[in-house]
């Protein structure tokens, strides 16, 4: 077919040889991710057997980093190929067993990669697991879904290897073609970044990049498509790259080493082309419409409308005469809820009571207090779900003490491949929530109070 | 044997020749397995090529003889052959060489002949003793 | 006899500078040849194209009859080393050794074992902190267990010290009459390799200067010592290659077969004739004649 007799051996042999002469390498990867992970779920499962107030563990997804890092690390092994295999220059092989069993070898360490990022998910998964059979008040916020661990790991592994793959090409590219192949790629990138910068927000390139590129994989919805149109992409693209590689001559000339001068020149070429001309002869500027600002009359609300979705405690207060004063007195309290990732997000506890000096001079029989549950959300979980917290009032003579209590709960947010949310085939499942990276936390841990005599 | 290799001779003949010094004094008795020229290029540190073309001479001048197999013997009669082949141009040689040093010096021919008799002399009686 | 190694009008250059030019040489099967030269000879650009492993401007390189850059079925049946190969900086000597066990066929890794403890060497060395000597030994001792139908060393000894660089030769003989194969030694220490070689192939700014058995180079040149006179008379019709006359002693090389008749008609004129070893004659084809420079500098 392609390949020479002999090369299929020869490809396993040097196959052998990368895996064991990077083992090393490959294992101190491994403990350094591991510490980086488990590290900090010390911290958390420390945190749940101590806390003595609601907590939200908001363990970020590991999944999401290691994809980073895969496309760095790759690309940063792709720019030294050749120095990576020069020092396995004394085996026999022939150009294309040294690019295939290098290529196999990073698609086999991804698959390693990915690996280790379900073993991580699992060993935390189990261990908080286990808390929750002798602590109550521990809660996941997210289910554990058998088919989606397996089906996302594959999904997974389809975008690493997608993007290894995409990497050896250009790294094909870039040596075969290299001063025309940096230009293009610098061109590109600009290009990109261009379209993207918030930097020049105003402008809009006339030539756009295609968004529909990106959408090709990230909007589709049927997971078999995905499959399909994954495998067949990475299939034509390693066989590009295996054919230029094969027509590029490794040996060309020994030593010779890039002209440094000539490359940043080229870079500079082409970021000088593709931002700064546009942007002087053809850019079109769109204008920030100018809002006026709507101003709405205040209205005055009828009371029962503005109270209603609140809760209410009655309290009779007919005992007490007209024209007395009731004093209120608030809790004070320490820390109750937080989100915990690393960086800690303190809830302010103090309550918001309104409507006190309704409390003077009274006229009627009857202490409304109105308030709003607290809401607490991170990550799109309500904080509801898992801890009710109560509103208590009590009136002794005339004070009224309010207060309110929120259970002990820990909750656990531990998210996995976090890129294959677009999937109908998860949809209705409790695995995701909005946003996939960073945290979004917030609401209100004291509920607002509204006092009022009726 | 040891070879020079600052010698004219060249290594191969030198080879040849140190075996028929084995001959000669016995070591190598007719019929005996001679040295190969692993053995050869092992003891001496040569070329087994080397080696093989000393083996050669001998083999074409009839002293060794190559058996079944690839061994090489010596042959019967090889130490009567070497014996003469000394005595002729061995021996012949040198008396050349001495012959025209003497005359060189101005050693008459009674002279030498004197002295080459008391030359033998003196052996004899070093073997008496 | 087999050529294993032929090349035809081979050329190489590197920008300006002319690397190889027109060299047509052939090795033969199980010989042992060194390939001598001096620095910047050429030495290593051409063992380079023999073992694929750089691309050549023009001419012929085939090796066991094929091109051997890209081809495996001549890559698998040699091996070339030289004295400070790269690997990975980090790893351990015996998983290098795992590396070589695993690609060439006919690897030996007991006797690789046997050689690293002879040596000195244990397998938890890291390659790194190797000195260059014990690299060199390394180097060579990997190649040796190779095994392989074609070896090549390029400067294998150097950084070796003198008892080590003798152990090697001695078992570079010792396992080539075990397992005979064909060698190519490069060199520019030519006295201690002399005598386990067969052949000797001379390179001179990427010209081929000899190509011949060692024992016929022996035989190809002698010197003769005497009186001016004498030599001037014995040598007018003759190639000189190398002269040099002084009140205490005065010599000439005369390039020419030497035979019993030469000696003996030398030895009448009054010359004392005497061999050119093999390295002394390289250096004499090879030397650039910088005498007057030489006296120059005092």
């Amino acid at each position: 077919m392609f390949m020479v007799k002999g090369e299929y051996a020869n490809i396993k042999n040097l196959l052998r040889v990368r895996l064991k002469t990077n083992a090393k390498s490959f294992k101190w990867i491994l403990i350094l991710l591991g510490l980086f992970v488990f590290v900090p779920f010390v911290g958390t499962i420390v945190g749940i057997l101590q806390s003595n107030h609601v907590r939200f563990y908001n363990i970020g997804d590991f999944s999401l980093t290691i994809f980073f890092g895969i496309g760095l690390r790759y690309f940063v092994l792709m720019l030294m190929y050749r120095s990576t295999n020069d020092k396995l220059s004394v085996y026999p092989q022939t150009n294309n067993s040294r690019f295939i069993s290098s290529l196999l070898y990073n698609f086999i360490e991804v698959f390693a990669l990915a690996a280790f990022v379900l073993a991580t998910y699992l060993i935390r998964y189990i261990i908080v697991w286990v808390l929750t059979l002798f602590m109550d008040n521990v809660h996941f916020a997210l289910d554990f879904d058998l088919s989606f661990i397996i089906v996302g790991f594959f999904v997974y592994v389809a975008y690493s290897l997608l993007i290894v793959a995409t990497i050896e090409l250009i790294g094909v590219i870039l040596r075969k073609w290299t001063y025309y192949a940096i230009v293009g790629f610098t061109a590109a990138l600009s290009w990109m970044i261009a379209n993207f910068s918030t930097v020049i927000e105003n402008l809009r390139l006339r030539i756009s990049f295609p968004s529909n590129v990106l959408a090709f994989f990230i909007e589709e919805s049927s997971l078999i498509n995905f499959f399909i149109k994954a495998i067949v992409l990475l299939v034509a693209i390693t066989a590009i790259a295996v054919v230029i590689n094969r027509y590029t001559v490794y040996y060309k000339n020994q030593g010779r080493s890039l002209n440094k001068g000539v490359v940043l020149g080229c870079i500079v070429v082409a970021i000088a082309v593709m931002v700064v001309l546009p942007y002087i002869f053809f850019v079109r500027p769109i204008y920030m419409t100018q809002t006026t600002g709507t101003v709405t009359e205040g209205a005055i609300i009828p009371v029962d409308d503005f109270f209603s979705g609140f809760e209410e405690i009655r309290i009779d207060i007919s005992h007490i005469p007209n024209g007395s004063n009731i004093e209120v007195r608030v809790e004070n309290r320490e820390v109750v809820a937080e989100v915990v990732t690393g960086a800690r997000f303190f809830s302010n506890t103090h309550m918001n009571i309104s409507g006190a000096e309704s409390l003077r001079n009274i006229q009627g029989d009857t202490l409304i207090i109105s308030y709003r549950p607290s809401f607490f959300q991170a990550n799109g979980i309500m904080l509801a779900d898992f801890a009710d917290s109560q509103l208590i009032a009590n009136l002794d003579g005339n004070v009224l003490f309010v207060d309110y209590v929120i259970e002990n709960v820990q909750v656990v947010f531990l998210p996995i491949w976090g890129m294959a949310r677009q999937f109908d085939f998860f949809n209705d499942r409790n695995i995701f929530r909005t946003p996939i990276i960073g945290i979004s936390a917030g609401g209100n841990i004291t509920p607002n109070v509204w006092l009022r005599v009726e | 044997m040891k070879i020079n290799f600052d010698s004219l001779k060249p290594v191969y003949i030198q080879i040849a020749e140190a075996i028929e010094d084995d001959i000669i004094s016995g070591i190598l008795t007719e019929g005996d397995a001679a040295y190969s020229q692993l053995i050869i290029a092992r003891g001496l540190n040569v070329n087994p090529a080397t080696a093989a073309k000393g083996i050669n001479v001998l083999v074409s001048k009839g002293i060794l003889e190559k058996q079944r197999g690839s061994s090489m013997v010596v042959a019967c009669g090889a130490l009567e052959r070497l014996l003469s082949e000394r005595k002729e141009i061995g021996v012949n040689g040198l008396i050349s060489s001495l012959v025209s040093e003497a005359v060189k010096i101005g050693v008459s021919e009674s002279e030498l002949i004197g002295k080459i008799k008391n030359h033998y002399k003196g052996l004899e009686g070093k073997q008496n003793e | 006899m087999n050529k294993i190694v032929k090349t035809t009008n081979l050329c190489k250059t590197f920008g300006k500078k002319h690397a190889l030019s027109d060299v047509s040489v052939s090795i033969s099967e199980n010989s042992i040849t060194g390939l001598i030269g001096r620095n910047g000879s050429g030495k290593t650009t051409l063992m380079r194209i023999l073992a694929g492993k750089l691309d050549k401007a023009n001419g012929e390189a085939l090796v066991f009859g094929k091109e051997p850059m890209d081809n495996l079925a001549v890559l698998n049946k040699m091996v070339y080393t030289y004295h400070n190969v790269q690997y990975d900086q980090n790893l351990h000597l015996k998983t290098i050794l795992f590396g070589y066990e695993a690609i060439f066929l006919n690897f030996d890794g007991t006797f690789a074992n046997k050689l690293m403890r002879y040596f000195d060497l244990t397998g938890k060395m890291k390659y790194k902190s190797l000195s260059q000597g014990m690299a060199s030994i390394f180097n060579f001792l990997c190649a040796l267990s190779c095994r392989a139908p074609l070896t090549m060393l390029d400067e294998p000894v150097l950084g070796m010290d003198v008892t080590v660089r003798k152990s090697a030769y001695e078992i570079l003989l010792r396992d080539y009459t075990e397992h005979p194969r064909t060698i190519i030694v490069s060199s520019h220490l030519l006295s201690e390799l002399e005598s386990i070689l067969s052949d000797i192939l001379l390179i001179d700014n990427g010209r081929v200067v000899l190509n011949n058995s060692v024992d016929d180079i022996r035989q190809s040149a002698y010197r003769i010592d005497g009186t001016p006179s004498a030599i001037g008379g014995y040598a007018a019709d003759k190639k000189v290659i190398m002269q040099k006359k002084s009140e205490l002693s005065s010599f000439a090389v005369i390039y020419e077969q030497c035979t019993e008749a030469v000696i003996e008609s030398a030895k009448k004129q009054g010359l004392t004739v005497s061999p050119v070893r093999p390295e002394e004659l390289c250096v004499f084809l090879t030397q650039q004649n910088k005498e007057a420079e030489l006296e120059c500098l005092w």
